[in-house]
Order: C-alpha cells, then structure tokens, then sequence
C-alpha cells in the first residue's frame, strides 16, 4: 500500500506538484493500480533473462562524423527564454555556492 | 461526387479525367469540415497548404501522366495523429502543455508520406500523450465514433481512425503502444497496422513508450494499407532500432488458403462472454475453414499476464520519456499535465524507484522473454494467429472514465503484440446488431508482414463475397 508521504516523495522524483484534492483521488487509484501490477509477483522468473529490446539489437552505431544539425535560431524557435543565442533557464546555484 | 473509398479509385477518377485532384481534395476539406463538428476530429487543419499542394501536383500530372505510377500516394489525402512532428505546423500530443508548439523538423514518416505524394489535410485528436483507451482524455476534447456518437471510437489514435471511417481522408498516421491502432480500427470499422516494432522509423513522433511504440496507420482496405507500408518501412538512421527493417513489398502473388495454418489461442477466447463478438469471431474463422485453411486451437499461458507486464513497463518508459518536458527548451511548465499523464509518471517513478525496481521493472522485463518465447514457439508451428481485437464491442463515452484499471483492461488482447514486438493488422469483419463495427485482428512473427497482408486480403475477399 502507498502512503500519503510516499506518494509526496514520489511526485517530488517526477517534478510533479500535486494539489490537495489530486493527492485524494490520485492515492487510491495508485493503490488500485499497483495491487493489479502486483500480480506478476507470484510468477516465477529466478531463470529467466530480462528483455529490453525485442529484435536483438545491441549497440547499433554509425560512422563518427559530423553532420547538418538544427540552425540555432530554429532550436531556440520554441524556448520560453532565450538570449544571445542561448536558452535561458532558471538559476541552479545561488550567490553562497560561488567559490 | 461520391467519396472515393480506396487509393485505386481515387487514382482512377484522376487519369480518367473524371476529377482534377484540387476538386477531389477540396471533396475531402468539404468532408472533414462536416464530420469535425460531428465528430470533433482535427486540433489544426492544414486546407489552404493543401488545396496549393493539389494545384501543384495537378500540373505535374497534367505534364506527366507516368507520375502517379511513380508516386504511390500520389495526391491521396492523409492527416496525421497530433503525435507526429510536422516542420512549422503546430504539434500538440493531444495536450495543452504543447499547445503551442512548432516544430522545427517533421518526423520521417511525415517527410516519405509526403514524398510519396500525399497531401496532409491537418492534425488529428488523440488521448494525451496517447494515454488512454478511447480518445477521452485529450485535453482538446473526446473525439465520437462515426457509427454512434455516444460511442467512443477507442485511442489513443482515436481521431485517426474516425477521420478514415468517416470519409474525411483516405489514409491517418497512429502509433500503437498497447493497442493504439488496433482498438481504434476495431471500434471504427477499418484496417489499422501495427508493424513489427523497428519496421518503421520512430523519429520525430512524441515517445510515449521506447520499448513498444510501433508506427502504423489507418485505411478502408487492406490493399492501401501495404502499399502505405511500402512507403513507410524501412531503415533510418535517426532510429537505431529499425537497422535491421527492410523496405515492405507488397506481394501481388495469389495465397491459397490451404497452405496456411491459423492459430487461436485458448486465452483470447475463452474470456469473452459478449456474445456478439463471440459469434462474429467464430463466423470468421469458420469462413476461413470452409476456404481451406486450416485452423488449430492452441494455448499463450502467460497472456493473462501480459496486460500487469505492460501497466509496468510503459509507465516506467512514459515516466522517462516525459521527464524531458521542462518547460524550459519548448512547451509549458509541467504543472500542465493532465490526470492521466500524472498517474502514469507517477506509477512509472514507482516502479523504478529504489527498493521497488527488482519487483516491479525487473520482473516485468523477464515476463517480457517468457510471452517473447511463446510467441516464437508457436510462430514455428503456425503462420499467424486469429484473435479477436477487443473483449467488447464499442463502449459509451464516460463509461470507463473513472476506472482507470477497467480502461486498461480494454487493451488485453492487443497488448501482447507490442511486448512481443509482433506484426498485428486489425480487420473489420462485421458489425453488431446496433450497428457498431466488430472485427479481428491477424498477430504475424517479427517481420511477419509479407505473411499476414496476403491472409487479410484472401479473408476481405471472402468476408465481401
């Protein structure tokens, strides 16, 4: 069973902000969701190998060279902010971390 | 003008002269205008950029007639989930946090379509992020189902496939994840492809889930939808997993029935107490036994499975994927998601946080080899499988909206395809007492395309005859 303050920890992981009321619904259908999952548990899989891609690739790669790529001006088209050529984005580090 | 209903007949009123392509395409712009205030089917129309691309291939035409044997889509009118990425034309998932963006570059199957000849008519409704069973959760409305507006026309390519069923376009892009394609075709009456996963390029279609996103389409009949195939398939290096994808060719040879044997696993049968799609089922495959083919029940043990296999692996995938959207390169801060969205990344963060990965992903991903393995196990002893696509017939707008757990149940019998990474082509083969679309889907080995397209179109002649 998912707690209250897991389900907190949880939306904090995924950068989601969850109001009150959405917190509300949102934990039994969580709950729901996750006891119908559960079921796979009673399989036994000790043997068994892990798929993750299902036509057997691996490492497919390509010949290291450079190549066209989006004109800056058309990557910077949808930014919300942008300066000089760059994408703005919000400070990461206050003025107490400069060294 | 009546609506041309296949790619042949559109290409045969142009060379015999009995439409020019800007009168037929502004038949299908007339089309789409009505049916989208019945139906609620287009987040942006591109007409104008259309009737100018009609005009142009009309003078090629008209200076080349050999044209249209070069172009195998040629000016055939198309329209595109909202998932797909069209250079300069507004792409939204289905979702307001992308309400206004542009994209920079179009998807490769957007860019072959259109090399091919096709002309977009605009971008169609779907559930968000294609989330969702039956189109109710985009976040620019329900998209209804031609055959009964109270009626849901099933997702998340829900739009897709009402604008073909409707008569809007010839062909729709969809993407199928769990069903996408298929349960949308299924309630709407048509013919919808999933590839084998890394039959056709993934670039530039908003990921939903890496692992299992297969890119098909919609159209009235079998014959369109291999030659949409031809066009689409094949490698691209923007998408490492389709290097070992060759280019589809649509095989015109004659298959005689009686050299194919059709498996029906127990457990896509033996669930389904509605007796509509029990009896339709049964008629079909009794039809394809009185042509000669050969019918063997057999069993999937691990399909029951399948569906908590999927409800773990793509919301890990969604969760992943999804991170990307910050709000800060494009699209609106994350506060824009919608409850579906949210429940999924929320799952997704479950099941791969620490303490819960080993019971959850890891588990998923080795139920994964073991429906993997039944499927090649019993690819070696029949040709394709029969199933039906859906447990019920189309279900009414608002009726599983608040259960989350029984809209995912609607994708049992179609999800097993995207774990396995199977071919499946849905076909309609009936229709209920109600008038609502019933039909089935054909499940091929990985590449197996060039073996179901033939059985489809022996059983569309039959089911026609």
């Amino acid at each position: 069973m998912l707690t209250a303050a897991e389900l907190d920890h949880l939306a904090g992981l995924a950068h989601l902000e969850l109001t009150p009321d959405q917190k509300q619904s949102l934990l039994p259908q969580l709950n729901d969701i996750i006891g119908f999952i559960g079921q796979l548990q009673k399989i036994p899989t000790d043997q068994i190998d892990i798929t993750s891609e299902v036509t057997g690739l691996s490492n497919v790669g390509h010949d290291d060279l450079t190549k066209d790529c989006l004109p800056q001006k058309l990557a910077l088209e949808n930014a919300i902010d942008s300066t000089r050529g760059y994408v703005r984005v919000p400070a990461i580090f206050n003025d107490d971390d400069h060294s | 003008m009546t609506t041309p209903k296949s790619i042949t007949e559109f290409h045969f009123l142009l060379t015999s002269k009995k439409a020019t392509l800007p009168e037929l395409i502004s038949h299908f712009i007339a089309n789409s205008k009505t049916q989208h205030d019945r139906l609620n089917l287009y987040i942006t129309t591109t007409f104008d950029q259309a009737l100018e691309k009609a005009k142009t291939l009309q003078q090629q035409l008209d200076s080349d007639p050999d044209i249209i044997t070069k172009l195998p889509l040629f000016g055939i009118p198309i329209a595109y989930k909202d998932l797909f990425l069209t250079k300069g034309i507004r792409t939204t998932a289905g979702a307001k946090l992308l309400d206004s963006f542009i994209p920079p570059y179009s998807a490769t199957v957007v860019d072959k379509l259109e090399a091919a000849g096709a002309i977009s008519l605009g971008k169609l409704n779907l559930d968000a992020w294609a989330h969702g069973a039956s189109g109710e959760n985009s976040d620019y409305g329900p998209t209804r189902n031609p055959h009964g507006t109270d009626y849901t026309p099933g997702g998340s390519s829900s739009a897709s496939a009402a604008a073909v069923a409707s008569g809007c376009v010839l062909v729709s892009t969809g993407t199928d994840t769990g069903g996408s394609i298929r349960l949308p075709a299924n309630f709407c009456g048509i013919v919808g492809l999933k590839p084998t996963y890394g039959r056709v390029s993934r670039y530039g279609i908003i990921a939903m889930s890496s692992s299992l996103d297969s890119v098909g389409h919609f159209t009235n009949n079998v014959s369109d939808s291999a030659t949409v195939l031809s066009v689409t398939s094949g490698a691209d290096p923007h998408d490492a997993n389709t290097s070992g994808s060759k280019t589809f060719q649509s095989s015109p040879e004659f298959l005689n029935l009686k050299d194919i044997t059709l498996g029906i696993p127990r457990e896509y049968i033996y669930p389904v107490t509605n007796s509509e799609v029990k009896d339709n089922f049964a008629d079909t495959v009794s039809l394809l036994k009185k042509a000669g083919a050969n019918i063997v029940e057999l069993s999937l043990p691990h399909t029951e499975a399948a569906i908590a296999v999927y409800y773990i692996l793509q919301p890990a995938e969604v969760s992943s994927n999804l991170a990307r959207f910050d709000g800060i390169r494009f699209g609106r801060n994350r506060s824009h998601f919608s409850p579906e969205a949210v429940r999924r990344q929320l799952i997704g963060t479950f099941t791969l946080s620490s303490g819960y990965y080993d019971a959850y992903y890891k588990t998923a991903q080795k139920v994964r080899t073991l429906i993997k393995q039944e499927f090649d196990a019993v690819f070696s002893k029949v040709d394709a499988l029969i199933t039906p696509v859906s447990p019920t017939p189309p279900f009414k707008i608002g009726e599983k909206v608040n259960d989350p757990v029984a809209m995912y149940l609607s994708d049992v019998f179609t999800v097993t395809a995207n774990i396995a990474g199977i071919s499946g082509l849905a076909i309609p083969t009936g229709k209920t007492a109600d008038g609502l679309p019933l039909g089935i889907q054909l499940l091929g080995p990985r590449f197996g395309e060039e073996t179901i397209y033939p059985i489809a179109s022996q059983l569309e002649q039959l089911l026609h005859d």
